[in-house]
């Protein structure tokens, strides 16, 4: 009895043990769960985004208001600051886009057409404008005489009077800069707005949305969608 | 009663579900890392655009550099009057740099204290519908304008609440031409004593 008793026990810890098929079954799903995720993340950068790409784009974060699509049509003046080539130690460039009389041109399209008329005419473009290193060290009456700020001076004058005629709630004007641009700029660009009193009563900032605003987006959007 | 006693024996770890473990964390931190990463979405943020009429501000920040501000609100008018009160006798411009240093040591808030202060403001705006409230920020040029729309978006949102946006240093403060104390009546007929700051 205890012969048997022990033969049996020799043979349950004793024997080789085989590898388990739905063990292996359970890799083989991991290793396909793996591949296709890094995949399809990998392959979400690579969407038509405009120029420079909203991934690069380094806004400020902050609570929005409304979200942005991708290839959203340009309704008021768009006052975009960010560094040549997108490089960040480059310095400051301003591109002024202006909506067409249709209220169909995009961002993308509008950015194109600055940039075509930059390669035709000089580099003094009424659209296109390059902040000079230094800016905030000239007196504000010299550095309001450059061409950059001329130009966003003369471009807020030309569209409000040529579109914003009567004050309302909806009358803006947009600024999209990078996270870095400099309070004065910014500042310029109040300032001319705050002339026109009721004609512009508010700027738009276009930044992007913080972490915390994102989780919460998630889950409202989950708990609507959910069973 | 006599118990089969199994010799249990030292059990060997499941080699298999080891790696199965090893496979689930690798994929639990590369998909965190790249959610982490993803870009977020770009949205519009409207603020009123802001009042650069020349006037009286009931509260000024003033950027002494991108995280510290000062904050003068009425309750600097205190520290003011103090230092006049119990050094009358000193220079003009004596008493103004003890007055700057009083109020960078008293009034001197990180952004996590002055977004606090901001917040307890639009709470007192909102439970006084009838009174107007004006905020200044002085910000230098050089600073990232990123820290400005923080402090614009926590003041922003009420009709009684307005602001102002100006470039200036804290330097402006310290070297500026007079810093007194006057003394007027509020819309109530109430005397009240107001800082004013002559640049």
């Amino acid at each position: 009895m205890a012969n048997k008793k022990e033969k049996k026990n020799k043979y349950f810890f004793e024997n080789k043990r085989e590898i388990e098929l739905p063990t292996l079954i359970d890799m083989v799903f991991l290793l396909l769960i793996f591949f296709i995720s890094t995949l399809s993340l990998s392959s979400s950068g690579d969407q038509d985004l405009p120029t420079p790409s909203r991934k690069s784009f380094t806004l400020p974060r902050a609570r929005g208001e409304t979200s942005v699509l991708t290839d959203e049509i340009l309704s008021t003046l768009l006052i975009q600051v960010t560094h040549v080539n997108d490089n960040p130690a480059s310095p400051k460039v301003v591109y002024i886009l202006q909506p067409d009389e249709q209220n169909k041109l995009t961002e993308v399209q509008a950015l194109k057409k600055v940039k075509e008329e930059i390669s035709r005419s000089s580099p003094d473009s009424s659209h296109y404008g390059i902040v000079p290193e230094n800016a905030f060290e000239m007196p504000g009456a010299v550095r309001d005489t450059t061409h950059v700020f001329s130009i966003i001076r003369q471009n807020i004058q030309e569209y409000t009077e040529e579109h914003l005629h009567t004050p309302s709630i909806s009358n803006t004007i947009e600024v999209r800069a990078a996270q870095d641009t400099e309070f004065g700029i910014i500042n310029y660009i109040m300032e001319q707005c705050s002339q026109y009193g009721n004609l512009i009563p508010k700027i738009t900032f276009r930044v992007l949305s913080s972490e915390k605003e994102s989780l919460v987006n998630q889950e409202e959007e989950e708990s609507q969608g959910g069973v | 009663m006599a118990f089969n006693k199994y010799d249990m024996g030292r059990k060997k770890p499941q080699m298999l579900s080891l790696i199965d473990m090893a496979f689930i964390l690798l994929l639990f931190f590369l998909v965190t890392s790249m959610v982490a990463q993803m870009t977020r979405e770009e949205q519009k943020l409207a603020v009123p655009t802001p009042e650069n009429k020349p006037g009286r501000a009931q509260i000024l920040v003033q950027f002494v550099d991108e995280n510290g501000f000062l904050f003068l609100d009425k309750s600097a008018t205190a520290i003011v009057g103090q230092v006049q009160n119990n050094f009358g006798y000193k220079s003009q411009q004596w008493q103004q740099q003890r007055i700057v240093s009083r109020l960078m040591d008293d009034r001197y808030f990180t952004k996590t204290q002055l977004l606090a202060r901001l917040k307890e403001l639009k709470m007192n705006a909102a439970n006084h519908p009838e009174e107007n409230y004006f905020v200044l920020i002085r910000c230098p040029d050089e600073i990232a304008y990123y820290h400005v729309i923080e402090i614009i978006q926590a003041v922003s949102g009420l009709s009684n609440i307005n602001y102002g946006c100006v470039g200036g240093s804290i330097e402006d403060i310290q070297n500026a031409d007079d810093i007194a104390l006057v003394t007027e009546r509020d819309s109530h007929g109430n005397k009240r004593a107001n800082l004013v700051i002559s640049f």
